[in-house]
């Protein structure tokens, strides 16, 4: 017997680390290696990646099947975001903005 | 510092991650920390962030390691907490669950496989002939004994079907410590049969 429970199961990126939202932020409009990811990272979050951090959350989220390794520029490693991934950060960002909307609703900055 | 000198030491804190690791991200890890020098970040605070991305990979991805490399791997990682927390962004704290998702349907035993035996669970994998669609797939989850300590069960994951349609299963959300006996059950591309 297999217990089912969607809600659970669905928001697979909420233990995951803000490392590796980022990152599945990132990849959602296409493929890059490291360095780029770091860049894009810094740009659109202000938040710089460390290379062992960026390095571990790779390892983590392909492990988990949300992103994959393509075929090898030089000795660079692009990643795509799966199919998988792109379901997990839907859901995950569906949750923030749940979370975003009531937070500001109690702050009197914003209605439900 | 000189360029040469920077990158013996960026080497130097890369022999600390396992062999695995080095053959698979080394090269790129290398160049990734030059372009980083390159863009004016301080080296200390790219060899705090492959140290502490060290200490964890031994600590936390080895199935089975020695004394003597978690003692070493705890001792760089506590050498570089404080400096971690300031040059990188830490991750949320571990789960309870893991969860495993098929990615590649036609190695999806091997994958499973791994992914349980990386966690030390015993459940079996076995695999089913079936049609395409359903190659990759979860058929089966049976379970069965031990179940103590065990609340929560097995969650399944619904994803995408080999070749498009959706509604299969592909992945599964399991206590870390799951101490039952379980068997997967994968479907699997028919073999062609060869007539002599």
């Amino acid at each position: 017997m297999v217990a089912r429970n969607a809600g659970d199961a669905q928001d697979v990126l909420r233990r995951a680390g803000d490392a590796s939202v980022l990152i599945l932020t990132s990849l959602a409009d296409g493929p890059k290696h490291g360095y780029a990811l770091i860049q894009d990272i810094k740009g659109f979050s202000g938040v710089q990646l460390g290379p062992g951090t960026l390095y571990g959350a790779l390892d983590r989220l392909e492990r988990l099947g949300l992103i994959s390794e393509l075929p090898s520029e030089d000795r660079r490693h692009p990643y795509r975001a799966t199919a998988a991934g792109v379901a997990a950060l839907r859901s995950h960002l569906d949750a923030l903005e749940r979370v975003s909307t009531t937070g500001r609703f109690r702050l009197g900055l914003g209605t439900i | 510092m000189r360029h040469s000198q920077a990158s013996r030491i960026i080497a130097a804190t890369l022999r600390c991650y396992p062999a695995l690791w080095r053959s698979r991200h080394g090269d790129e890890a290398t160049a990734l920390a030059s372009k980083l020098l390159e863009d004016g970040n301080p080296l200390w605070s790219i060899v705090a962030s492959f140290l502490g991305g060290a200490a964890k990979e031994r600590v936390f991805r080895k199935p089975s390691f020695r004394v003597g490399s978690a003692l070493a791997a705890m001792t760089i990682g506590i050498a570089a907490i404080p400096l971690a927390l300031f040059a990188s962004l830490a991750p949320a704290s571990a789960s309870t669950n893991i969860t495993v998702v098929i990615s590649k349907p036609g190695d999806a035993v091997r994958q499973l496989e791994a992914a349980f035996a990386a966690h030390h669970l015993k459940i079996a994998v076995d695999k089913r002939p079936v049609a395409t669609d359903l190659v990759g797939s979860i058929l089966s989850v049976s379970t069965s004994g031990g179940a103590s300590g065990n609340a929560g069960a097995i969650n399944e994951l619904h994803g995408q079907c080999n070749g498009g349609g959706t509604g299969c299963i592909d992945g599964l959300v399991l206590p870390l410590h799951y101490s039952g006996l379980v068997r997967v059950t994968v479907g699997a591309a028919t073999m062609a049969r060869v007539d002599r």
